[in-house]
This record gives C-alpha cells, sequence and structure tokens, in this order.
C-alpha cells in the first residue's frame, strides 16, 4: 500500500515557515520532508512544523525530526511543533522526547514563542 | 602544515556508563519500539536501491530508535577497500569533525573492527586512539562507532551521538543496533553487486558490439583480400592451360606443369570458397531455390564422392526411404553443404571407418522436412567442441602440429549455407561412438 505524504509551505511574516505535514512520517517521507526544511534553512527562516494531520509516525519519522532539530540549532535558529496528531503525541511520550523538542498547541503559538524568543 | 582544529561545542563530553531508569511498563513499551524500528527497517530496506537512500534510511531509523539527535555513517569506497572511508551521510554533528574523525582514525577503527565486529562505545576506544583523536570523539558527541560488517567483509561504519535524555546506550541497545546494521550491512552488499552486474553488463554489451564491428571488418577485408587474389591467379592458370594443352612434347616439363595448374586450380577452389563464404556472411550470396528431389542430389553426391573415400579404406554406404516429398533448396548450395560433410567425416575419422548418407522424411515445429544425415562411427566430438562446431576459422585442433588441414571455414559456411536456404544443420556427437551431422531441408 502507498500513501503519499503532503506538504503545504507557508510564508509567515515573523521570519518563519510553516510547513503542514499530511499523511504517514516514514522513511519515503523522511528524507522528503529533512530536503524542504533544509531549503527553508537555507533561506534564514525559522521553522514551525504542523503535524496535526501526521496519521502515522515511524522511527525514520522521529529521527528525521531530531536531525531537523539539531540541524537548525547549529544554524542558529528554531524549529517548533505545532498541533502534534494524537499518534505523534503518543510516540514523543514514549520516548521521553517532549521536554527536548518544542512543541506547541497550534500554529499560532508556535509563532508567538518565536517572536518572543 | 595542516591547520589546528577548532573544536566547537556542539554538546557535552559523552558520558560514562551508568544505571539505567525506567519502569517495567515503559521498558516493554521501549522494547516493542525498537521491534517495530527493526521491522520498519527491514521492510525498507527491501524497497531501497541506493547506497545513499539505505544510508539515510538507516540513520534516519536509528537516530529515532535510540533517541539520539546525530548520526553518521561512512562507507569505503568500492573499488579499493584498503583506502580511507568515506563519510556518506551525517546528521547534527559538526562536518569538520567527522573528517577529522574519519581521517585520524580509520586504522585504530579498522583495526579494532576486524577483530570484534560488535558495538564500541567511545569510551572503550580512549585507549586504543591517540589522546588528541579521544579529545576529538569527545567533542563530536560521539557515544557509539558500530561497524558494517557483511559475509566477513568490513562495509564501514557508523556513529551515533549521545541520546537526548543523557542516559547510556544499554548491552540490549547494542544488540538491537548490532541486529540493525548487519541487516543494512547485507543490504548494502546487495547494493554494491547489483551495480557491480549492471555495470559489468554494460561493458559486455560495449564489447559485443565492438566485437561485432570488429567482425564486419574481417569479412569485408576477406572480400577485398580474396578479390586481389583472384585476379592474378586466373592469369597464371590461364597461362598454365595453354603452355599444357600446346603441342610440346617435353614430357618432364609437361608433368611438372601440370603439378603447377593442378595445384593452382586448388588455390583457385579455396580462393572461390573464402570468397562465398565472406558473400554469406555479408548475406550477399545469390541462391535459386526451387522444389526438387533431394535423395536424388544426394545419391549423385555418393556417387561423385565414393572413389575418393573409398580410396582412404573408409565406407561410404547410401540409404534413402522408399518415398519422399519434394524439398525446396539450391543444388549447387546443397551439394557444397553435402561436399562439406562429407569432407568432413573424412577428415575426422580413421581409415576403416563408415560414413552413412541416409535421406529421410522428418517432421519438426509442425513443419514436412526432407532429412539427410551423414553419420561417422569415428572418435566423436568432446561436447566442449561440438559448441564451437560452427564457429569461423576454428579447428578443433588449433595447434601448428595439428593433423588435419583447413581454414576452419568449412562447416561454418555450410551452416550459413543451409540458413540461407532457411533449411537446419545441426550436430550430434558422442566421444568414441561416432558424429551425426542432421540437414533438414524444407518441404516444397
Amino acid at each position: 500500500m502507498t500513501c503519499e505524504t503532503r506538504f503545504e509551505e507557508i510564508l509567515t511574516s515573523a521570519g518563519a515557515t510553516v510547513l503542514r505535514v499530511n499523511g504517514r512520517l516514514d522513511a519515503r517521507s523522511a528524507s522528503t520532508l529533512t530536503t524542504r526544511c533544509a531549503e527553508i534553512r537555507a533561506a534564514g527562516r525559522h521553522l514551525v512544523l504542523n503535524l496535526a494531520g501526521v496519521s502515522f509516525i515511524a522511527s525514520s519519522g522521529i529521527g528525521a525530526l531530531l536531525a531537523l532539530v539539531e540541524d537548525y540549532r547549529l544554524a542558529r535558529l528554531q524549529v517548533r511543533l505545532a498541533a502534534i496528531s494524537t499518534p505523534v503525541e503518543s510516540v514523543l511520550r514514549l520516548l521521553n522526547l517532549e521536554p527536548f523538542l518544542h512543541v506547541d498547541p497550534s500554529e499560532e503559538d508556535a509563532a508567538q514563542a518565536l517572536k518572543a524568543a | 602544515m595542516r591547520e589546528p582544529l577548532r573544536l566547537p561545542s556542539s554538546g557535552p563530553p559523552v558520558p560514562e556508563p551508568r544505571e539505567g531508569a525506567g519502569g517495567e511498563p515503559e521498558a516493554f513499551a521501549r522494547r516493542e519500539h525498537s521491534l517495530r524500528s527493526l521491522l520498519e527497517l527491514s521492510h525498507e530496506l527491501t524497497v531501497a536501491l541506493g547506497v545513499h537512500e539505505t544510508a539515510d534510511l538507516l540513520l534516519f531509523n536509528l537516530m529515532g530508535q535510540f533517541r539520539t539527535p546525530r548520526a553518521a555513517a561512512w562507507l569505503f569506497p568500492q573499488e579499493a577497500s584498503a583506502a580511507q572511508p568515506t563519510l556518506v551521510r551525517s546528521h547534527g554533528f559538526h562536518r569538520a569533525l567527522l573528517d577529522a574523525i574519519g581521517s585520524t582514525c580509520t586504522s585504530v577503527l579498522r583495526k579494532r573492527f576486524d577483530q570484534n565486529t560488535a558495538p564500541a562505545l567511545s569510551w572503550t576506544l580512549r585507549d586504543a586512539v591517540g589522546a588528541a583523536e579521544f579529545e576529538l570523539i569527545r567533542h563530536a558527541s560521539i557515544a557509539v562507532v558500530a561497524p558494517l560488517c557483511a559475509r566477513e567483509e568490513l562495509l564501514g561504519w557508523v556513529a551515533l551521538g549521545e541520546r537526548l535524555d543523557g542516559t547510556p546506550y544499554e548491552p540490549e541497545d547494542l544488540e538491537v543496533l548490532e541486529a540493525a546494521l548487519g541487516m543494512v550491512a547485507v543490504s548494502l552488499q546487495n547494493v554494491r553487486l547489483y551495480n557491480q552486474a549492471r555495470e559489468m553488463n554494460r561493458r559486455l554489451r560495449a564489447s559485443n558490439e565492438y566485437l561485432t564491428e570488429l567482425d564486419r571488418l574481417k569479412n569485408e577485408f576477406l572480400s577485398n583480400v580474396n578479390h586481389e587474389l583472384r585476379t592474378p591467379l586466373a592469369v597464371v592458370i590461364g597461362s598454365l592451360e595453354c603452355v599444357v594443352t600446346s603441342e610440346r612434347e617435353d614430357a618432364a616439363v609437361q608433368n611438372l606443369l601440370t603439378a603447377s595448374l593442378d595445384q593452382a586450380k586448388k588455390l583457385g577452389a579455396l580462393i572461390e570458397n573464402l570468397l562465398n563464404f565472406a558473400d554469406a556472411q555479408n548475406a550477399r550470396l545469390s541462391l535459386e531455390c526451387l522444389p526438387g528431389d533431394a535423395a536424388a542430389v544426394a545419391r549423385d553426391c555418393y556417387d561423385v564422392r565414393f572413389p575418393g573415400v573409398a580410396a582412404g579404406l573408409r565406407e561410404l554406404v547410401y540409404r534413402s526411404a522408399p518415398t519422399l516429398p519434394q524439398a525446396r533448396f539450391d543444388r549447387a548450395r546443397l551439394l557444397q553443404i553435402l561436399d562439406e560433410l562429407i569432407d568432413n567425416a573424412v577428415k575426422f575419422t580413421p581409415s576403416g571407418s563408415r560414413i552413412e548418407i541416409a535421406v529421410a522424411r522428418a517432421t519438426e515445429d509442425g513443419r514436412e522436412w526432407v532429412q539427410i544425415e551423414v553419420t561417422d562411427n569415428g572418435p566423436g566430438i568432446a561436447p566442449e567442441a561440438v559448441r564451437s562446431l560452427f564457429h569461423s576459422f576454428e579447428q578443433i585442433d588449433g595447434s601448428a602440429t595439428r593433423r588435419v588441414g583447413g581454414l576452419g571455414m568449412g562447416l561454418a559456411f555450410a551452416q550459413r549455407l543451409a540458413v540461407c536456404m532457411d533449411a537446419r544443420l545441426t550436430v550430434a556427437s558422442t566421444l568414441g561412438k561416432g558424429t551425426t551431422f542432421r540437414l533438414l531441408l524444407p518441404g516444397a
């Protein structure tokens, strides 16, 4: 079975880009995600990842999120996760990753947090 | 001299091992997560085809599984296993640090993984690598280095950063890591073999095209050379014929001239055959295939050849089915083929052998044929020689001291003629028992 993962990019005024992810975040979509995010990072923009539409997250998806956060940190930029879906939330909780990732209830909250930073 | 490397502070130093924390339900849930990660990895490896794609898959999977934001993979180049490994992918590490580690720690890591294929916690490498190199590893925040080994071949290695929550890699984690890397290493090796096979295939195709072109040039050359030889030879033969048929009665000179004429004619026939062969190879041979009685042609051939074959104390036998259908063939070319088959039988059988020409009706592939078999009870042909029997310019005994002469083109030419007539020429042979050439002529 193949489920295509869709990415929707929105520019915001606060020097950040919102990327909405819909579908599965697994080995195949993880590479696409990191490529898209690398382009946004190269443009010097912060990133808000809206994961409300993620129906499943695999280890590769988690790995890609961690790599993103670290790569942005090295570039002195921020990544914030917004409106994470229940499947994503349960995996982050199981792996005890929530303290290490910036998670916000909504895109607006994430944008506010970026402004405040 | 290389400039001293500035060490960026990409995280706290690698912690010494300590006891893990967490209750039993949490431990079970994490174990399940590990198993699911391995399953995901094995599933994705079935579709990953490229080296970099596989490295991405592996690193993201390990990072998610072991909760580390840093991972990197080095692979040895395929063409030189002794060379430095190449950093193919890295996430979260400072690239300069990894490059420095790759160039300074290769020999130590190679030695370690040649002796022991288990993953190595970085602090256990402290004594093996120098103090400066260990500082590089600490500053890069590498917690584990593990080999990618498949079928006793070290393909490269993987480095994982320390975990986000600071917990150490437990023995169970290293077991899972070893299992994951084992799967990926076999997959990477398969990717390499697959790529190697494709490259070999490409080279073979190129070689084949080159050889086909050489074959075409050879035929062109043969055709040109034959024309050049035939013209002066025709003059020589004509002159000798004039002298031989003149009124002079000097017997000794006549004998010499007759011998010279015979040899010149033989040479002429050989060149004619070469020309025909070149024409057949270039599909320029002119044929006139008409319905006719193949048995009558075979009988004619038998009659002509019988004296010569019998002179060599070989028995030549002819037999034919009582009623046969008409076949479609070119009479002159059919005689050439039969001549060649009988020549071949005579050449490769000792005196006292039996050679049989048998004509019969045959049905093959739903078609009606007239079959002419030339069978001898000679020493037979080895199976590996049978395969190249119809190859041009190839003699079973190609040595300079071989017993049988010839250019090695007779059977190849015969088969080419058969193909031009829409006929089929095949061979079956048993060592010690003899050989049968089978010519199938299409029904008219």
